[in-house]
């Protein structure tokens, strides 16, 4: 090449490294294992505040672990030559750095150039994801309307919740007669755990304030069977019914299963079938925003396998995946179904519990601690024994917000584990 | 005077004082920004390191033209707000740089003073 040409080339590669530096877009390549053989300053500005103490960004999979652990499985099970593994990939950051009460989103997408290439684009995208929320809560609304409906209850309940009017549309769908519903509050109509009278008051509220209020949950029938059950609550006419409600009872398990397939891409983890990390901070999210209007108990339980890493170093990943949804199982059998169990990431669980004191949770991660102690997981390796360390906290003063939360139940977590592990810290 | 001088036994009031090419004899990166976060001061060591000449450098906004890997809670945030709230900073970390498109471990150490005109981030590459 001669010295004109050379330096034409230099200055179109100072071009180029100028624009990938200033991109607004994190860039990252890595290999099948997820070391990084390129990053740009915006996926180190992006990354740095997911880093464990210690992580360098030598290995991207592993920066993500924490947040997002189902990355690696889908790297893992892409079986294509070339093409995009993930396109805008939800991740929610927990972001405890002050002034910031909102969590973090991150979409990533991650595209395979080849065998052993992946390049993985990064860009935070909480302000679309705060603007999309509202926009989803009228798709719902819109979607409870138009839906291919059966058959439905209709009735009014007063201002504290009880039901006022029979009718035979609520015998026809639930088989309850008058003389076992009237002047019931209508978590009558559900599952004895999957309604609290502080949620219906939180309905009711919702339902004045915001024009309709929708839920969904296990309902159950007078002969003792149950359905999947969709409640519409709107308030009356104010001039005719100043305090009443109507409430619309809908069997939707007909529908649930295709609902849920669309759902569970989104909201479950998909290794132990519980909510996901984003699910989790949508839920509770919402459950602390009915605590600033109105305080009442709410506890959360941080739970971590002690010792994971040597369960995966001595028996393999596939026993450690065993372990991890053999805990989510227990962990799903020992609540009510009103409460959340979520897999936060790697081997860390969270469970949320409305209504619920600390002392009460404190109990509960009590009664788990002794289940996992007692349990043996069955795998291929041979059968796993391991115990768990749990931070219990309760929102309260300094900790209305759901990192604030999290960073506080992760300080009782860190005392437990410091302690000797197997134990329950508050 | 190179040895005597480390990243950990820098003040506010030394850099301050220090002129140009006292800050070049260092064997670690300094920056020096403003209270808009406009880069005033970029030593020789932080130089060879990132491969920006001075000229390209001073005058420009840090954290948006000429380092956006920090331009995060993490250090922005942290030098932003003591400049906002007139608190002294002194914080250690153990950061990432993305040099040449590498990810390059550093000790960074964040400095400000209410009294001071600059604010300072100090880099020492790991070994």
């Amino acid at each position: 090449m001669n010295k004109a040409a050379t330096h034409l080339a230099v200055a179109e590669l100072e071009r180029l490294t100028q624009f990938m530096y200033l991109l607004p877009v994190g860039l990252v390549q890595c290999d099948l294992e997820g070391q990084v053989s390129f990053i740009n300053p915006l996926a180190v500005q992006l990354l740095m505040p997911l880093a464990r103490r210690g992580d360098t960004l030598k290995n991207v999979l592993q920066t993500f672990e924490p947040v997002a652990p189902e990355l690696r499985h889908l790297l893992d099970t892409y079986r294509e030559e070339t093409g995009m593994v993930v396109n805008m990939h939800k991740v929610i950051i927990a972001s405890t750095w002050q002034g910031e009460p909102h969590p973090t989103c991150y979409a990533v997408s991650i595209f395979k150039l080849s065998g052993d290439a992946f390049a993985w684009t990064v860009q935070d995208i909480s302000e679309s994801v705060r603007r999309d929320r509202l926009l989803q809560r009228h798709e719902a609304w819109l979607n409870a309307i138009v839906a291919g409906v059966k058959d439905y209850a209709l009735t009014i309940v007063d201002e504290q919740g009880c039901i006022d009017h029979w009718n035979d549309s609520l015998e026809r769908v639930t088989g309850f007669s008058q003389d076992d519903v009237c002047r019931r509050p209508y978590s009558f109509f559900f599952k004895p755990d999957a309604m609290t009278m502080d949620r219906i008051e939180d309905q009711l509220h919702e339902a004045r304030t915001c024009g309709l209020s929708l839920s969904e949950g296990w309902m159950r029938r007078a002969d003792g069977s149950d359905f999947w059950g969709h409640s519409l609550i709107t308030p009356l006419d104010p001039m005719l019914h100043p305090t009443g409600y109507s409430l619309v009872l809908r069997d939707i398990t007909d529908s649930r299963e295709s609902l849920d397939a669309v759902l569970k891409a989104a909201l479950i983890d998909q290794l132990t079938g519980v909510a996901n990390r984003r699910s989790f901070f949508e839920v509770a999210e919402l459950e602390l925003a009915r605590y600033a209007r109105k305080p009442r108990p709410i506890a959360l339980l941080l739970i971590d396998i002690d010792h994971f890493k040597l369960v995966n170093d001595n028996h393999g990943h596939a026993a450690g995946d065993a372990v991890i949804v053999s805990l989510a199982r227990l962990l799903q059998d020992s609540v009510r179904s009103i409460d959340i169990v979520a897999r936060l990431g790697g081997e860390e669980f969270v469970l949320l519990l409305p209504s619920t004191s600390a002392d009460m949770a404190e109990r509960i991660a009590e009664r788990i601690r002794r289940k996992v102690a007692a349990l043996r997981v069955e795998t291929e390796a041979g059968d796993i024994h391991c115990t768990v360390s749990i931070g219990v906290t309760e929102v309260g003063a300094g900790t209305e917000e759901v990192t604030k939360l999290l960073a506080s139940a992760d300080k009782a977590l860190y005392a437990a584990k410091n302690a000797g592990r197997n134990r329950v810290m508050r | 005077m190179e040895s005597v001088y480390s990243l950990n036994s820098m003040n506010s009031t030394w850099l301050e004082a220090a002129s140009a090419e006292d800050l070049d004899r260092l064997e670690f990166g300094v920056i020096g920004i403003d209270e808009k976060s406009i880069v005033r001061r970029y030593n020789q060591f932080e130089s060879r390191l990132s491969r920006l000449s001075q000229d390209q450098v001073i005058g420009r906004h840090l954290f948006l033209a000429v380092a956006p890997c920090m331009n995060n809670p993490l250090v922005a945030g942290r030098i932003e707000a003591a400049q906002r709230s007139h608190v002294p900073l002194d914080e250690s970390m153990s950061y990432v740089l993305s040099f040449r498109f590498a990810p390059v471990a550093v000790d960074l150490r964040l400095l400000c003073s209410p009294g001071a005109t600059h604010s300072y981030l100090l880099i020492a590459v790991k070994d």
